[in-house]
Formats: structure tokens, sequence, C-alpha cells
């Protein structure tokens, strides 16, 4: 009886020993699921701001009213932060178009744009025709537990989304 | 003296029992080894998703800059696996000015799990594309 007891005990705790490291090997795939969405989103964001940044960068070299709107910037009359700057030069609002253009086709929103003086320019040397354009993005990370959790209640979380930010100059 | 003569002694039963554990451990152990080569295979395509992103990067970055961009692919991105992936550019005339490239990259998967559908067409292939807008040269 006693020896039948012990069998069964121990039958049981095999079982429950399959069950947890069932559930483990479930947890684990899932987390590592997990993991792998949101390094690829951060991989995603970081691509996506170079490419909005080297947009903004490549929209400034094509528009010829770039060296009047590095003047301005140099003497810190603007940074083209858009939209929260209401009198921003004409030269700004193409850059900015350009920078989410390129993010939105990388699957990306810009979140925050600015247009500033080179750093030789604040040397004993400044020149005219040279402007760093820096972008923030951001990108869902599209996490396959959390993602109704994060559209509905947490939609600009860390964990929920991706930001980067990245620069590029012209001139 | 008795408890080890008892010890000593093992039943048919009990011996019965023993034999079919070593066959259940047997049997799972194939199940085991297919577990770990699934884990190894979902890594390897991982690997190649993330190579995949990385070449696209790589290669639009190379092909919207004027003195880049009639350089070899594999030779770019510095990746032989390139040699054997599909790669294609896209060009699109952005409307407010300018032309957006698209860099595509579709790598054979790696496979692990026999019975696996190998080659770029295979749905497991690692597909990475990444935008870029073209310098004016």
């Amino acid at each position: 009886m006693l020896s039948r007891r012990r069998h069964l005990r121990g039958r049981g705790a095999s079982s429950l020993l399959l069950l947890g490291a069932s559930w483990l090997v479930l947890a684990g795939g899932l987390g590592a699921g997990e993991v792998v969405a949101v390094t690829a989103a951060d991989a995603r964001s970081e691509q996506a701001a170079a490419a909005a940044a080297h947009a903004a960068a490549a929209e400034l070299a094509a528009d010829p009213g770039a060296g009047a709107l590095s003047v301005e910037l140099q003497a810190a009359r603007t940074a083209c932060h858009l939209p929260e700057e209401t009198a921003a030069p004409a030269a700004c609002a193409p850059a900015r178009v350009a920078a989410q253009r390129v993010a939105r086709a990388n699957g990306a929103g810009v979140v925050d744009f600015l247009l500033g003086p080179d750093p030789r320019d604040r040397g004993p040397e400044p020149a005219p025709g040279r402007i760093v354009a820096v972008v923030t993005v951001e990108v869902e990370r599209g996490l396959p537990l959390l993602r109704r959790l994060c559209a509905r209640h947490r939609p600009g979380a860390a964990l929920c989304v991706a930001r980067a930010t990245a620069a590029a100059r012209w001139g | 003296m008795r408890r080890s003569g008892r010890r000593g002694v093992v039943g048919p039963a009990v011996r019965g029992q023993r034999g079919a554990e070593t066959l259940e451990l047997v049997a799972g152990l194939p199940l085991l080894g297919i577990v770990v080569t699934a884990l190894l295979q979902g890594a390897a395509l991982v690997e190649e998703h993330a190579r995949a992103a990385a070449d696209a990067r790589e290669l639009v970055r190379h092909r919207v800059v004027c003195d880049h961009r009639d350089a070899p692919p594999a030779v770019v991105a510095g990746d032989p696996a390139l040699r054997s992936a599909r790669v294609t550019f896209t060009r699109a005339a952005d409307p407010a000015g300018g032309t957006l490239v698209t860099a595509t990259v579709v790598l054979a998967p790696r496979i692990l799990l026999p019975g696996l559908p190998a080659g770029p067409e295979s749905p497991l292939a690692a597909r990475a594309a990444a935008t870029m807008r073209e310098e004016p040269c």
C-alpha cells in the first residue's frame, strides 16, 4: 500500500515537472519573440531617423534659399522647430516635409524636427551655407503580446514605441 | 543486515516500471532534439532578418550618394550572402520634389529543420526594405 502511494506521488511530481518545463519553454519562446520585436523596431527607428535627417539635408542642398537660412540659424533667429515656431523662414517647411515623407516610407513618424548651425560655424571662422538637420522619429514596436495594451492604454510609452534621433549635415 | 538485504532485492513489477521509464526517456530524446533544432532554426531566421535589414540600409545609403551609385551590391555591403540574395532598387519621384530610392533585400533562409522550404521564394526568406532620398548631384 505504502509502495503504491510512493509510486503515485512520484508520478505526480514528474507530471508537475513536465508541466512546469512546458510552461517555461512557452514563456521563453514568447519572451524571445518580444525581444526580437523590440530590437527590430529599434533598428528600424534608427534607419528611419537617419534617412529622414538625410532627406532634410538633401532638400536643403536643392533649395536656393538654404544659404540665407544658414545665416538665420547662425544668428539664432530661428531653429525651424515646426509647427511650434510660427514665424519660421520659408525654407524650413520643405525640409521638414521631406523628412516626414522619408520617415513615413520607412514606417516611422517624425516627432521632432530641428535645424541648426554647423558646429564649425561656432568657431572663429563662421561661413554661410552649412546646416545641421536633427530629426527624431518614432516607430510602433508591434509587440505580439502587448499590441492591444499599447493601442488602448499606453500609446506613447517607451515600451510601445521605439524612438531614435539622427543628424545630417549639409554644406 | 535485514535492511540491506531488502534493498538489494528488486521485484519484477519495479523492474518493469524502470524499463518503461527508460523507454519513455529514450522516446523523449528525439523530441528534445527536435525542440532544440527548432529553437536554433528560429535564431537563424532572426539573424537572417537582421542581416537583410542591415544590408538594405547599407545598400540604399550607398545608392543615394552620388559617388557610390554604381558600386556592385555585394562589395558595397561587404556581405557574401548578398551574392545569392535577390536585391532590387526602385526609384520613385516625390511629388514634392526629389527622388526616393528603395532597396529591397531578400535573403534565402538557412534551413536547419529538414522539410522546410528553402530559397529566396520561401515564405521563411528574410525580406527587408529601406528608403532614402537621392542626393542632388
